[in-house]
């Protein structure tokens, strides 16, 4: 996953409430997901096509931290995303 | 000290120019907040009340605007289910189909407000045409929804009624209406009028059809004036928001009123939103409502919906008497003898339910 590029699927339902974004993939069944801390900037970030690795590295230097530090959290919320149905594949 | 009411008035004005209300100076007390917070909830203003909070308009204290922001919270993700049945019913009426508009919360939520997350709803509802009400019935159930009260007979929803409450097993409702409200005024309103028109809105790349903004205004008028009891503060808060978004022509909207014999409840709806939120302006459309006079008719009318003596029967009553001959018959029948049991949990046998209806009758044929 973390060298595939991703975007935002087109079918997600979507509320930012106070401190969070709220997202659900339409469709039958989905959960909502509910999107706080550095969880809505990497929603964001995902406007236009990203790879998860690319997403750490942008992260890492807006928040002045090492790539490290932050990458499993990030590649365990994209996880999330993806597993969500909100993020898909992008297509060239 | 500010009684809850006085709080619930201010949140459901907030952010509107013009508004006279003010938040209180202070938080209310821990007692006092519970109700507030169901109150909010039960109003539809969770989210204008979160908005109010975070800019500290509504002062709170923090523990309590946690968890005013957990409730909105609930409320937003309630809101996305419902939006996520709502698509699914889009896809199944429209490959069965039935042509449909969205009304009332969703469409509100999307069209009249910056923020959607301002205006939670708490089910859904429809509108399709009278032809295809009984296919967009069979949708419904075939998708597993129960209707909750049964059509008294046999073609009664598309000629008469206002429309059908339907529950999912999960126990989202979904409201399929055919008109506004029941009873004459229902009968009254032009649905080619509602049918020639239309404005879109946009939920995950899905576009759904909604009524254009002299409509919307209309209906949520209907809603306030003879759909409640006493109107949701969300219900006036789309009145002001629609009234001062600049979006309503006032002569489309009066002329279109005058034509379903709707000015009444149009000039009561505005009226009512203009004293309930304190609004100082002075639109064309609020000097309007203030200047209306109705005539005796416009006045009696209201009245068999405002009378609860008359009930159910008197409104039925009223809605025959304007009918040709043959449909009142039809209509009558209907009532007087429903198939399905609609009286039937009541308990009532044949003499109840005619000692009923001519009650209503003396009360209603003036």
């Amino acid at each position: 996953v973390a060298s595939t590029a991703l975007v935002r699927s087109q079918h997600v339902l979507i509320r930012e409430v106070e401190e969070a974004v709220l997202l659900r993939a339409a469709g039958d069944g989905a959960e909502v997901i509910a999107l706080s801390g550095s969880g809505p900037e990497i929603w964001s970030l995902f406007r236009t096509p990203s790879t998860p690795e690319s997403l750490v590295t942008e992260l890492a230097d807006r928040f002045n931290v090492a790539a490290d530090v932050i990458r499993s959290d990030v590649l365990a919320t994209v996880q999330t995303l993806v597993e969500a149905g909100v993020l898909t594949r992008a297509h060239a | 000290m500010r009684t809850t009411v006085d709080t619930l008035a201010g949140v459901a004005a907030h952010g509107l120019l013009g508004t006279r209300l003010e938040l209180p100076s202070e938080p209310p007390p821990d007692g006092q907040f519970d109700s507030l917070l169901r109150q909010l909830d039960s109003h539809r203003l969770l989210g204008l009340a979160a908005s109010a909070a975070s800019t500290e308009r509504l002062l709170l204290t923090d523990e309590q605007r946690q968890r005013l922001n957990s409730e909105h919270l609930d409320a937003m993700c309630a809101c996305l289910h419902l939006e996520a049945t709502l698509l699914d019913a889009h896809a199944a009426f429209s490959s069965a189909g039935v042509d449909f508009r969205v009304v009332k919360g969703p469409a509100a939520a999307h069209l009249d407000y910056a923020d959607p997350a301002l205006r939670p709803f708490g089910d859904l509802d429809v509108i399709v045409r009278s032809e295809q009400f009984d296919v967009a019935k069979s949708v419904l159930e075939e998708s597993g929804y129960r209707r909750l009260a049964p059509e008294p007979r046999t073609g009664f929803d598309r000629r008469f009624g206002k429309g059908a409450t339907y529950v999912a097993e999960d126990g989202t409702n979904v409201d399929l209406h055919r008109t506004f409200v029941m009873g004459p005024l229902g009968l009254r309103v032009r649905l080619d009028d509602v049918w020639a028109t239309t404005e879109s809105f946009s939920l995950a790349g899905t576009t759904l059809e909604g009524l254009i903004a002299e409509h919307r205004l209309l209906a949520a008028c209907y809603n306030a004036i003879v759909g409640d009891r006493s109107p949701r503060l969300s219900t006036l808060r789309d009145i002001a928001q629609l009234a001062l978004s600049g979006d309503v022509d006032t002569d489309r909207v009066v002329a279109t009123a005058a034509g379903w014999h709707g000015q009444h409840v149009l000039a009561r709806g505005v009226r009512t939103t203009w004293e309930t939120l304190q609004l100082g302006d002075v639109t064309a459309l609020s000097a309007w409502a203030e200047r209306y006079e109705p005539d005796p008719a416009e006045v009696a009318l209201l009245a068999i919906y405002h009378d609860s003596a008359a009930g159910y029967s008197g409104l039925s009553w009223a809605t025959a008497r304007m009918l040709r001959p043959v449909e009142r018959v039809a209509f009558l029948r209907a009532l007087a003898f429903p198939r399905g049991g609609r009286l039937g949990k009541r308990g009532w046998g044949l003499a109840q339910r005619a000692k009923r209806a001519a009650r209503g009758y003396r009360r209603t044929a003036v």
